[in-house]
């Protein structure tokens, strides 16, 4: 009886584990965390599609196993063994990358492997999947997973769109359209990187403002009705 | 077999193929630096340092596996070889020399997880380097990335004194000014070929 | 105290070497499954490359060159030495020699393969089969069409004691081409360009005198010699 009780609560916050990943607590925009191996494959939008996939891919399976033996794994050798599991995904996703499409693990080159180094992977695991069931965490890595995905679409949308002119390959504008080819070299990924960062912040700012003028008005009504509902006093 | 000369892979690795600036490996340290201009050379010289054992260790761990045939394990193992050597180093600077621990010891924990060292080893494995070259190519990437890093710290200073707007504030105008850092290396494609 | 010690230590050796054993095991179970795939991705994106610059070609068959500079046969894959494919024609005479070669580009290791056709003593076509340059700018070293016919009927004409070639190929600047061993760098890519004219440059000044010397190790009856 008391599992149905807690499976129930645990659905709805389970789909909070899952959103929370994608905007609220966004790996990129608002933890900034994991850029370091990414950045270099967002020149293009499959490239960077293909490498948020697969981070997803590790983080998910690399959650699931960590949240599984977190009880077996004795304290002082437990980074050691999250790395170990990690390096194994990542191993595996490098050679189904292989099997799927050569031309795009040539593109890719060393970065796949690098997912392996992605501070999200093993800061998911210590913070979360070390400290809850496998559901959760589960859900957690794939939302997290996807959220990264999303961050690392936004960048490579925009540097292959200006760039290159074209999204996922498709040309979008016209032939006589002038690349702005900066946004294909490295410089490029920082100035978008930070572009979409202060987008971010900005709209992070204006959400928060809006709540904290919610929160006044509520407070306000709360201290209204309460001096209505007690005549006699002077407020 | 890589038949580039040492100059060029030194040039390559410090300047043209900036680790951080053309690579984006190591950006952690590098954009959350604070701005002190000797921890900076400090981390930047530890870098240096812990890629240097790295290198030689992978290689070596290379050409075993290679003897057995088992390249499948090449990742699992650079990253338990470089976090057993940065170990084991640190024990060791603590005993032989206290004071080199002081200077450079706090950073080389932080260091492991470091996508630069990994990338370094996996780079030269993919390029095929000799062992000299390997050696050349850890000084150079650790001489670019010390440069990178103190090129960032200095901008960092002026920049506190400056007015930022609150949108740009922290992480945002540092990738700005790293973006125009990385332009500026971008100078020096073809030097030394 | 101690056996609690004790029993901590054997806990961690249990944990790493077992996770250790189940890592391994799992790795080795997707390499296993994903290797025939892997490898025949390889030979399909080999064979195209090679159909892509020797067209007229009936059948391969890949040599490596041993210690003794002798070309031979290629068993197995990880013999060390320079490997080349050699196309046939349907009676058997060498349509073209494809040579893979790599070497530094701008941003990573540019991999090519080029069309070596000994009767012509020209390079007859070239494929770049990877490349980490900069996309729209250095990537243009494999689209760019201008930029591929030059290699079309690159002279790499031998001295007469075929022991070096006679003119070293030189990548020069875009529409400045006047011998037929000069490669026409292609503008807004020059380092690129260059790039892979210094890397078939250093690959031909060994290999086409090597080849020219040993062509006879090419011919069918020698190859059934060596069985």
């Amino acid at each position: 009886m008391s599992k149905l009780i807690t499976s129930g609560s645990g659905d709805t916050s389970a789909t909070d584990e899952f959103i929370k990943g994608l905007w609220r607590e966004n790996p990129i925009f608002v933890q900034v965390l994991g850029m370091c191996p990414t950045l270099a494959v967002t020149n293009s939008a499959n490239n960077a599609l293909v490498m948020g996939l697969a981070t997803a891919f590790v983080l998910t399976l690399s959650n699931s196993i960590v949240s599984l033996i977190r009880h077996r794994v004795p304290k002082q050798v437990r980074i050691a063994t999250y790395i170990m599991i990690i390096a194994t995904f990542v191993t595996v996703v490098d050679y189904l990358i292989q099997a799927i499409s050569l031309d795009m693990h040539k593109a890719l080159g060393a970065f796949v492997p690098l997912i392996v180094v992605n501070c999200l992977i093993l800061g998911r695991a210590e913070a979360f999947a070390s400290k809850n069931p496998m559901g959760k965490s589960l859900l957690d890595g794939l939302g997290m997973g996807l959220g990264f995905t999303i961050a690392l679409l936004c960048l490579g949308i925009t540097r292959e769109l200006i760039g290159n002119g074209s999204i996922f390959g498709w040309a979008v504008f016209a032939d006589s359209y002038q690349q702005w080819v900066i946004m294909l070299l490295p410089s490029g990924g920082f100035f978008t990187l930070g572009l979409w960062l202060i987008v971010f912040n900005r709209l992070k700012r204006k959400t928060s403002t809006i709540t904290i003028i919610k929160a006044k008005a509520k407070t306000n009504a709360k201290t209204i009705v309460k001096s209505n509902a007690t005549p006699g006093t002077t407020p | 077999m890589n038949d580039a000369t040492l100059w060029s892979i030194f040039i390559n690795a410090s300047l043209i193929n900036n680790f951080v600036l053309a690579y984006f490996l190591g950006i952690c340290p590098f954009l959350g630096v604070s701005g002190k201009l000797a921890t900076a050379t400090r981390m930047g010289a530890s870098v240096t340092f812990v890629m240097l054992i790295a290198s030689m260790s992978t290689y070596g761990i290379h050409a075993l596996l290679l003897m057995i045939n088992a390249p499948y394990l090449n990742l699992i193992a650079y990253i338990v070889v470089i976090a057993a050597t940065v170990q084991i180093v640190e024990m060791f600077i603590k005993k032989t020399s206290p004071l080199l621990f002081r200077t450079l010891g706090i950073f080389l924990p932080l260091i492991t997880t470091n996508c630069a060292i990994l990338g370094l080893a996996l780079f030269q494995t993919n390029r095929g380097y000799n062992f000299i070259q390997c050696i050349v190519y850890a000084l150079g990437a650790g001489a670019g990335f010390t440069l990178a890093l103190v090129l960032m710290v200095g901008l960092r200073e002026k920049l506190e004194l400056a007015n930022v707007p609150d949108t740009f504030k922290g992480t945002a105008v540092t990738l700005m000014l790293a973006g125009i850092l990385s332009l500026v290396f971008m100078g020096f494609a073809g030097l030394g070929s | 105290m101690e056996s609690a010690i004790t029993r901590v230590n054997w806990q961690m050796y249990q944990s790493l070497v077992g996770a250790g054993l189940l890592c391994a095991i799992l790795i080795v179970s997707v390499f296993t499954i994903t290797a025939p795939v892997i490898k025949r991705n390889k030979e399909e994106a080999l064979q195209r490359a090679l159909f892509s610059i020797l067209p007229q070609v009936q059948t391969y068959k890949a040599f490596v060159r041993n210690q003794h500079g002798r070309f031979v046969i290629r068993d197995d894959e990880t013999a060390p030495g320079q490997v080349v494919y050699v196309g046939y024609h349907q009676d058997n005479k060498i349509a073209g020699i494809a040579v893979p070669a790599n070497g530094m580009g701008y941003q990573d290791t540019i991999e090519l393969l080029y069309a070596y056709e000994p009767t012509r003593q020209a390079i007859v076509g070239l494929v770049i089969l990877s490349n980490r340059e900069t996309p729209g700018l250095g990537s243009k070293i494999e689209s760019d069409a201008v930029f591929h016919n030059n290699f079309k009927q690159l002279d790499v004409a031998l001295t007469a004691n075929q022991s070096s070639l006679l003119h070293d190929i030189e990548t020069v600047k875009s529409g400045t081409k006047t011998n037929a061993w000069e490669i026409d760098g292609i503008s807004g890519a020059t380092i690129s360009s260059k790039a892979v004219g210094t890397i078939v440059q250093k690959n031909a000044a060994v290999l086409i005198p090597a080849v020219a010397q040993r062509v006879k190790d090419f011919t069918i009856e020698q190859t059934h010699n060596q069985r």
